[in-house]
């Protein structure tokens, strides 16, 4: 569930805000931070406090998350995301929040399942790029609801030691298919493959064989895999980061999650950055490749 | 697996509740053109993209398939195309078209009302408008410039806009006000219209928008091909006046690219805004204020109809303007203002935008 999270809904909300802007004129469009904060603090203030396991709590919150973003969904279907409109901004926050918690709560990962999850709804997004945030919600309902459960607890060869670095480079690779296709719907199919890679990454026997390869080298190649973004070869790409990803996913601890996070919002940002041409001398030659 | 089966079914059920009752958006490039060029010659093509998978809502039936007899097409699960017979257009072989760009602030509206009186005059046979169309962000802004565009669709002039860096300020108002597509290819009479998006990452192109365009271009078939976008594609280099005020900015991602696809395939004229001022490069990238006829592509940058002036490159002239191209039998006749002392058409020039009373120019 946190995987559907991180990706359908902090991916999919900072996929919008690249397509249609953000207003920061509106006051209502700062809203869209307060899950971005909630990922970052809750866990910290919601540890060992009892919230999380009420059941009551969870199915609540998961059901308001799903509500959010059905109606926040089906406001934009066809249309744009508007910052400048206040209830979108609170739709888009509630179901973020709401669907958090379930999240947040879980005692483990649900392995593959979890990424054919994403894969679904990052492939929907091919009809609209606001669609994975209904996966988002509707994950946080299930799972809140209990009728996800707990899979199988994960036990990593080899824990990540640098979360942040890790994730922090995933997040500047995961979004070059967003700025190539902008608003044609072929990028939704590389996210897709990437979520496909990732499930066969968690597949037990493929984790074994996997588990063992240098942190190192997972972050260098996703590191590469920035660079060598090529639209002709966008689903080979999205399966070679999507292994990354399912491999490095493998090895997050739980209390890694919160700074994992925080690193994969930044290295979007970095990447917006870049990519809105933060004229930096130098790296904007690296942005595409035959730049 | 049972938890899982359900979960799907779930997913399946607020797809359609998302989507539910069925509705299409018109993917048009712009409000005058509501069809691209069809796959088979002398068709056209009306694209929707539909809330509902394979489901083209009935208005849209009747309209496109009954009426006009079209062929329906699933590009993919929620993208029909329909393809229809071409209705004629009645073009001959002379064909004029005009390009604005960087528009008005708000306060300067008689510009625009002096350039609609100029075009009822010119019976331009289309407007494309490049870009730096809105310098407001508001809706009402945005209805406003829509109103004159109406206007000249009202007197049989199509206009086809390509966005600037301005309106990602207000992207949602773009899309809404002038279609859904950044990118659009559409034909006028003997000509393919291509209108890109530079505006993202402020001037760049990106590798499958490249690839987009390449697919355009290979389609053309005899069509005179004219592609625009808000940014010039060539810097002013040597050919820069002072500091130039700071501007002068240029296509940075995939320009050599860019470039070489516009000679591969013969583009006549590749139109720009941005600068506020006049300047014409060839396909080097050098200034051409020697002569307006050389061989090979035209990158033309127009200066602004109505915001502030600016001098970027040596050519001195600056004004608020628009530019007419005359299309004759197959290629680009005429693209400047006015003739020179010995009778050719004077370099870069574009046409110069009559003062209304009470109104004076600001260049920086």
């Amino acid at each position: 569930m946190r995987q559907t999270w991180l990706i359908l809904y902090l991916g999919t909300l900072v996929h919008l805000l690249t397509l249609y802007g953000w207003n920061l004129r509106q006051p209502s469009a700062w809203l869209v931070l307060v899950p971005v904060l909630g990922v970052l603090v809750l866990p910290r203030i919601l540890k060992g406090r009892g919230v999380l396991e009420r059941p009551l709590l969870l199915r609540g919150a998961g059901l308001a998350g799903f509500a959010c973003a059905f109606f926040f969904v089906r406001s934009v279907h066809l249309g744009a995301y508007e910052t400048g409109v206040p209830a979108s901004n609170l739709l888009l926050a509630g179901a973020g929040l709401a669907s958090l918690l379930p999240g947040l709560a879980e005692a483990s990962d649900n392995g593959p399942a979890a990424w054919l999850w994403i894969g679904f709804w990052s492939c929907a997004g091919s009809l609209d790029p606001a669609l994975p945030l209904l996966g988002a919600g509707l994950g946080g309902m299930l799972a809140g609801s209990g009728i996800w459960g707990a899979e199988l607890p994960l036990t990593p060869p080899l824990a990540l030691r640098r979360p942040f670095l890790a994730f922090l480079v995933f997040g500047l690779a995961y979004p070059k298919a967003w700025w190539d296709f902008q608003l044609r719907p072929e990028g939704a199919w590389t996210l897709g493959v990437l979520a496909l890679g990732a499930a066969f990454a968690a597949v037990p026997w493929v984790r074994q064989r996997i588990g063992h390869l240098p942190e190192s080298f997972l972050v260098g190649a996703a590191g590469a895999l920035a660079i060598l973004y090529g639209p002709a070869w966008h689903l080979a790409w999205g399966a070679a980061l999507g292994l990354v990803l399912g491999s490095l996913w493998g090895r997050l601890g739980r209390s890694s999650w919160a700074p994992a996070a925080g690193a994969y919002l930044l290295g979007l940002c970095v990447s917006f950055a870049l990519h809105a041409n933060a004229w930096v001398p130098g790296l904007r030659h690296l942005v595409w490749l035959g730049n | 697996m049972t938890r899982w089966m359900l979960s799907y079914a779930l997913a399946l059920l607020s797809l359609v509740g998302v989507g539910w009752p069925p509705r299409a958006r018109v993917d048009a490039p712009r409000t005058g053109i509501p069809a691209e060029p069809g796959a088979t010659p002398g068709s056209v093509r009306y694209r929707a993209t539909t809330s509902l998978p394979w489901v083209l809502p009935g208005a849209f039936r009747k309209a496109w398939v009954e009426e006009q007899g079209g062929q329906v097409r699933w590009a993919s699960p929620n993208r029909a195309d329909v393809e229809v017979p071409a209705p004629r257009t009645g073009h001959g072989s002379r064909f004029r078209i005009v390009q604005v760009a960087d528009l008005i602030i708000p306060g300067r509206e008689a510009l625009m009302e002096q350039f609609l009186l100029e075009m009822e005059r010119l019976r331009p046979d289309a407007v494309l408008v490049t870009g730096d169309i809105a310098y407001a962000e508001s809706r009402a802004w945005y209805d406003a410039m829509l109103g004159y565009f109406r206007r000249l669709e009202l007197q049989g002039i199509p206009v086809l806009a390509a966005p600037g860096n301005h309106e990602r300020k207000a992207w949602p108002e773009y899309l809404r006000a002038f279609g859904p597509l950044g990118d659009h290819c559409a034909d006028l009479g003997p000509l393919r219209v291509i209108s890109l998006d530079s505006a993202h990452g402020r001037d760049r192109l990106t590798p499958s928008q490249l690839g987009w365009l390449r697919d355009c271009l290979e389609r053309a078939g005899d069509k005179v091909t004219v592609i625009q976008l808000h940014h010039p594609v060539f810097p002013a280099g040597p050919a820069q006046h002072g500091e130039a005020g700071g501007s002068g900015g240029s296509l940075q991602g995939f320009q050599k690219a860019f470039v070489d696809l516009c000679v591969q395939h013969r583009v006549a004229a590749v139109l720009s805004g941005h600068w506020h001022a006049d300047a014409v490069f060839d396909a080097q990238g050098r200034l051409r204020d020697d002569t307006a006829d050389f061989p090979g592509p035209k990158f033309i940058v127009t200066t602004a109809l109505g915001n502030e002036l600016r001098r970027v490159t040596r050519w001195p002239e600056v004004h608020y303007g628009y530019r007419v191209l005359e299309f004759e039998g197959g290629r680009l006749a005429r693209y400047t203002h006015g003739d020179g002392p010995d009778g050719k058409p004077r370099p870069i020039a574009s046409t110069p935008l009559g003062l209304p009373p009470g109104l004076k120019e600001f260049p920086r």
